[in-house]
């Protein structure tokens, strides 16, 4: 568990210098972060009724009160993509922040698990020329650091050996930062510095289940809570008598996700999952008023899942997926933003432990040019680890 | 076997991670960001930023009575308006006492001249005894009180033409054999060397001084039987007269250039990017230094410093002294255009913690060295006269345009 642990710091230690998730996150509250490991991921996040034994990372965090032993996953997205607007075209790499979370078995069928995972962020880092007449060239410079995110405690249970059932108690935390500065190419030129703060704070609710209907047909369902924020808004200024500070609510409202996953035929299974949320208040974000609907999410993937027998192919799952996001953003006011995503993965067992290194790629397009005249060809790399030894008090020897 | 499974698996990820980073790079996102901000959507909008020009209400000049005496170089004529009217000489006398009952023959006043400007340039002088005394440490800003009768030479001469190719003269020898024979005190003032008349075409003669350490003036006393008895200058001082006629700061003389503004163009809640005080220097009538100090090696370039006086009252005193703003190096003998950072004195100024607005620029070395910054003044053209530039930034409007 110690060279595991090690392992998972160093891949978090890759995310630090993170940059922005796609484009179109940023504004308001950013882009929406699916829940789920890379095996979700590569089912095109339609696994909120798939059993998962192995990863603590779930879309159902009823579905780690399956968990046999201690548990511990770490995610990471690699972001790579292509923007269009116009002529302009500009080329972004990016990371999401690792989600990560560690499950302990208290008793067989249940388990609490708590860790890190982000809900929304959005990031970017973009500057326009200004031209002065007698004075150097100088630059306006804006810089965004969103990032809404969750550290969830989740008691998972097995009442039945055909029903899961998990209860979240979710402590919400995040910040937006908007940073604007306009500097010049000369040193004798001071820079004259803005930034807005909005730190973000609330406790929310959320519940699940996991039902083995029949053994070739699994329901599940995760309701995550509405979160009422207090948000902590501070304005500073280079020019300080022009510095506030207020405090306002936000809400985010109740997200559902339902799905099912059914074995179609021998190993292979077909999963499906719709998620949505309602259209949120822009409290805060007037300049949004009118600009923001429903937020849906449409998955579906298909897992031929691995033998422990037969030839290396054999002892690997395929993963195929596919899904469609509706943002809960609109651009311009009215034009719905959609993307669509292809989804192919497959995961590597780690000997003869429960765990798995999990991986997927993705390819898909945010916006588009006719309607959001944004557009956004994504390419994405999922990671994800995760590694189990059995939670026991260790003996002492005594000589 | 595990534990090098696991990390190698980490490894291989946190290798593709980087390998795909590096890979795929990162553009300037800046033109696809266009649409989000230009509607509003990504609200914060930074403020306009303008560049902003106050021609000064009012540039004008203090005179300051001042001498310098320390200097290494002793000079008579007149350069840039600057006019050098009298040089104070004392002499040591005291191997004098040796020589009692010995004939003096012949004195030489030997003045060390190295260059003349030009070089056609002379001068016609007197010398007169001193009646008071003077210190190299004092400001003298008009000649002590002298015998007006001249020292008269070897012929009763009484005005004497110094020159390039003339820089010894005769003392009459009758006056030294009487402090030989103790019966007169040598000049116990020392003597002055004061202009005859003001020549048609001016110039300047440069002469060693006693504080550039060697070869300063000296009395050459030769007695019968060819011994010689060298009195050299132990003080001297080259009293100046101000005649600049332009705008300028100098050093020496010594004038200050003041300049008074207001900022009501500048909006209140502007943020200072830079603001600067613009001037163009007249390098016809600018002194970095005369020749006689460059061929000593002394520096050019005029030493400037700009404080924020303690009173705006040209009368008072306050104006003298104040909180320094800026100071480094100009090169005066060349037209150019100057900017003086004002950094956090004219954001103090804008943001009213300050209310002073008058900024005074003079000689760094004002207290040591002649030196003279002449620039345009505000009756200039445009793109010559002098004012204050500020650029600076209206505050960032984080709810957007829409």
């Amino acid at each position: 568990m110690r060279t595991a642990a090690a392992a998972s710091i160093l891949i978090l230690l890759l995310s630090f210098g993170a940059k922005a998730q796609s484009i179109y996150g940023m504004n308001y509250i950013g882009e929406a972060v699916h829940m789920g490991s890379s095996r979700h991921q590569a089912l095109g996040y339609s696994a909120v009724a798939v059993q998962d034994t192995i990863n603590s990372v779930t879309p159902n965090p009823a579905s780690t009160a399956d968990l046999p032993m201690g548990t511990l996953t770490f995610q990471q997205v690699l972001s790579a993509s292509r923007v269009y607007f116009l002529d302009f075209s500009s080329k972004q790499t990016r990371y999401q922040v690792p989600t990560f979370t560690v499950s302990f078995p208290i008793r067989k069928g249940l388990v609490m698990t708590t860790g890190y995972r982000t809900r929304y962020m959005g990031r970017a880092d973009f500057v326009y020329q200004r031209d002065i007449e007698g004075a150097p060239v100088a630059y306006e410079n804006y810089k965004l650091d969103s990032s809404l995110y969750i550290l969830p405690v989740i008691v998972a249970w097995r009442p039945f050996d055909a029903l899961r059932v998990a209860g979240e108690a979710q402590f919400n935390f995040g910040s937006i930062i908007d940073k604007v500065n306009v500097w010049f190419d000369d040193l004798n030129y001071r820079n004259v510095d803005s930034q807005r703060r909005r730190n973000f704070s609330g406790l929310s609710w959320g519940a699940s289940l996991l039902w083995e209907a029949h053994p070739r047909l699994w329901l599940g369902c995760n309701i995550d809570g509405a979160v009422n924020y207090r948000v902590d808004e501070v304005v500073e200024n280079t020019t300080s008598v022009l510095d506030t500070s207020t405090t306002f609510d936000y809400t985010l409202p109740l997200a559902l996700d339902v799905g099912f996953a059914a074995n179609a035929f021998g190993r292979w299974w077909l999963s499906s999952s719709y998620w949505m949320r309602a259209a949120a208040d822009p409290a805060g974000f007037p300049q949004l008023e009118g600009s923001v609907g429903d937020e849906t999410h449409i998955g579906v993937g298909i897992e031929r899942r691995a033998s422990n027998e037969g030839h290396i192919l054999n002892r690997i799952p395929i993963r195929l997926g596919f899904y469609t996001d509706k943002w809960h953003l609109q651009f311009p006011p009215g034009q719905e933003v959609n993307s669509m995503f292809l989804t192919f993965g497959s995961a590597i067992p780690l000997g003869k432990s429960p765990g798995a290194i999990d991986y997927t790629l993705e390819f898909g397009r945010i916006g588009s040019k006719a309607e959001n005249f944004v557009e956004e060809n994504v390419f994405r790399l999922g990671l994800s680890f995760s590694v189990a030894e059995p939670w026991s008090k260790r003996s002492t020897k005594r000589h | 076997m595990m534990k090098r499974i696991y990390f190698a698996y980490a490894l291989i990820a946190a290798i593709a991670v980087l390998a795909l980073s590096a890979g795929c790079g990162t553009d300037a996102e800046g033109p696809v960001t266009r649409p989000f901000h230009e509607s509003g959507w990504y609200s914060p909008q930074a403020g306009d930023t303008e560049r902003y020009i106050d021609t000064l209400r009012n540039v004008s000049m203090i005179e300051i009575p001042y001498g310098i005496g320390h200097s290494s170089i002793l000079k008579l004529g007149e350069i840039k308006g600057v006019r050098y009217t009298t040089l104070l000489m004392q002499f040591r006398y005291d191997s004098l006492a040796n020589y009692e009952g010995m004939t003096v023959d012949s004195v030489i006043l030997d003045l060390p001249v190295i260059t003349v400007q030009d070089t056609l340039f002379h001068l016609g002088v007197t010398f007169n005894e001193l009646l008071e005394g003077f210190s190299e440490d004092d400001t003298i800003t008009s000649p002590p009180a002298y015998d007006p009768d001249p020292i008269q030479g070897a012929n009763e001469e009484t005005v004497r033409d110094i020159s390039f190719e003339r820089t010894e003269f005769s003392i009459n020898k009758t006056i030294v054999q009487e402090w030989v024979d103790g019966t007169a005190d040598p000049w116990p003032h020392g003597i002055s060397i004061n202009w005859a008349y003001v020549p048609d075409t001016l110039g300047l003669i440069e002469m060693y001084a006693q504080d550039y350490g060697t070869n300063p003036p000296f009395l050459n006393v030769l007695f019968d039987g060819g011994t010689e008895v060298i009195l050299p200058v132990v003080s001297d001082y080259a009293i100046t007269e101000d005649r600049i006629t332009d705008l300028a700061a100098a050093g020496g003389t010594a004038r200050r250039i003041y300049f008074e503004f207001d900022l009501d163009g500048v909006p209140e809640l502007a943020a200072l990017n830079y603001s600067a005080l613009v001037f163009h220097t007249d390098g016809s009538s600018g002194l970095g230094a005369t020749y006689g100090e460059m061929l000593v090696g002394t520096s050019t370039d005029f030493p400037y410093y700009l404080y924020t006086p303690d009173s705006s009252d040209p009368d008072d005193p306050g104006m003298l002294e104040g909180t320094g703003v800026s100071r480094s190096l100009i090169p005066v003998t060349i037209d150019a255009k100057i900017k003086i950072p004002l950094g956090q004195y004219m954001i103090d100024v804008l943001n009213g913690s300050r209310v002073n607005t008058v900024l005074v620029l003079q000689s760094d070395f004002e207290a040591t060295r002649v030196q003279i910054l002449a620039i345009f003044d505000t009756a200039a053209g445009d793109s010559i006269r002098p004012y204050i530039e500020i650029i600076y930034t209206m505050p960032t409007d984080f709810q957007g345009k829409r």
